[in-house]
């Protein structure tokens, strides 16, 4: 019963792999941009974007946008709150495969 | 007044360990190729290399027995000019390769591999400085010494970065060790060795990198 109620933890934002992968590949490298996310994550635009999105709303990651030289580039970081959910997420996660 | 309604994230109830072990496995993966993945460029490889060896040959050519306690200053001079000259190159090559490859030089993880890399850099100024000191107790035992602390450096930054860093960092490891071993009277002296080393290796990762990564 103990395992079962620590899977209460588990954020349901963080929890889709996409998001999951977007969260781990920026609390690894701290910041990085849409193109580095794609080809990280092996992900297409319009599935990265729609991600990316769910974890601004959420307040997870924050969006910076810049201009090098004539291209736009948009740069994402993890928020305090982002990186308190995703330790959080990944103490459940431990917490679970421990307990089996 | 109004205020933005912040979405409360929802929570998830039910899964299995099974589950648990494959998004920790995502974790790692994606972990794993946000740090790992080079800014590191094989372009800033070669030049360094070229910049050594042209060190190599200005010792060769303007201060005979380096290191010669009576040109002690020159050839300090001489090396710290060559690192500087090494340290913008690699700063400006590094910068466009992050930018490439959608990063930043100044990301935590440039920060982590900076901080990585100073004793390593700190102590070689220190055997340096020693040097300047006290030139006929190191003489040119110092090239491998400098080998030695770049290991140290190589080591440390390639935790955090491609196998390749931690394979040029044995690789000057042993030159080093095998540069304070070889007798005075070798085939071969501490300066071709450094000529070898800082120069040969350097080129060999330059091109090596830019042909795996990018240049």
């Amino acid at each position: 019963m103990a395992a079962v109620r620590r899977l209460d933890a588990l954020d349901d934002v963080i929890h889709q792999k996409v998001r999951l992968g977007v969260m781990s590949s920026l609390m690894a490298s701290g910041e990085s941009d849409f193109n580095f996310l794609k080809a990280a994550l092996g992900v297409s635009d319009g599935n990265l974007s729609t991600h990316l999105t769910v974890l601004e709303e959420h307040g997870y990651i924050t969006v910076s946008k810049e201009f090098v030289g004539k291209k736009p580039r948009t740069t994402y970081a993890p928020t305090p709150l982002g990186r308190q959910a995703f330790e959080a997420y990944v103490e459940a996660l431990e917490a679970l495969v421990r307990s089996v | 007044m109004y205020q933005q309604q912040q979405p409360r994230p929802v929570f998830r109830v039910v899964t299995s360990a099974g589950e648990a072990e494959e998004h920790l496995r995502v974790i790692r993966q994606a972990m794993e190729r946000s740090t790992k993945h080079s800014t590191l460029s094989g372009l800033s490889g070669i030049i360094v290399g070229l910049l050594a060896l042209a060190g190599c040959l200005a010792t060769q050519m303007f201060i005979k027995d380096a290191p010669n306690p009576d040109w002690k200053f020159a050839f300090t001079g001489l090396w710290t000019g060559i690192m500087l000259l090494c340290f913008v190159t690699d700063f400006l090559f590094t910068k466009r390769r992050a930018a490439r490859v959608g990063k930043t030089a100044f990301s935590p993880l440039g920060k982590h591999l900076a901080r990585a890399a100073a004793p390593g850099f700190v102590a070689g100024a220190a055997m340096t400085l020693f040097y300047v000191l006290h030139p006929e107790m190191l003489g040119s035992y110092l090239y491998g010494v400098w080998m030695l602390c770049y290991a140290a450096s190589l080591l440390s930054v390639g935790m955090f970065s491609v196998r390749e860093v931690s394979a040029l960092g044995w690789a000057f490891l042993a030159a080093g060790a095998l540069t304070l071993l070889i007798p005075p009277d070798f085939v071969f002296g501490p300066r071709a060795m450094m000529a070898l080393t800082f120069g040969g290796f350097h080129i060999a990762y330059g091109a090596w990198m830019g042909y795996r990564y990018g240049w």
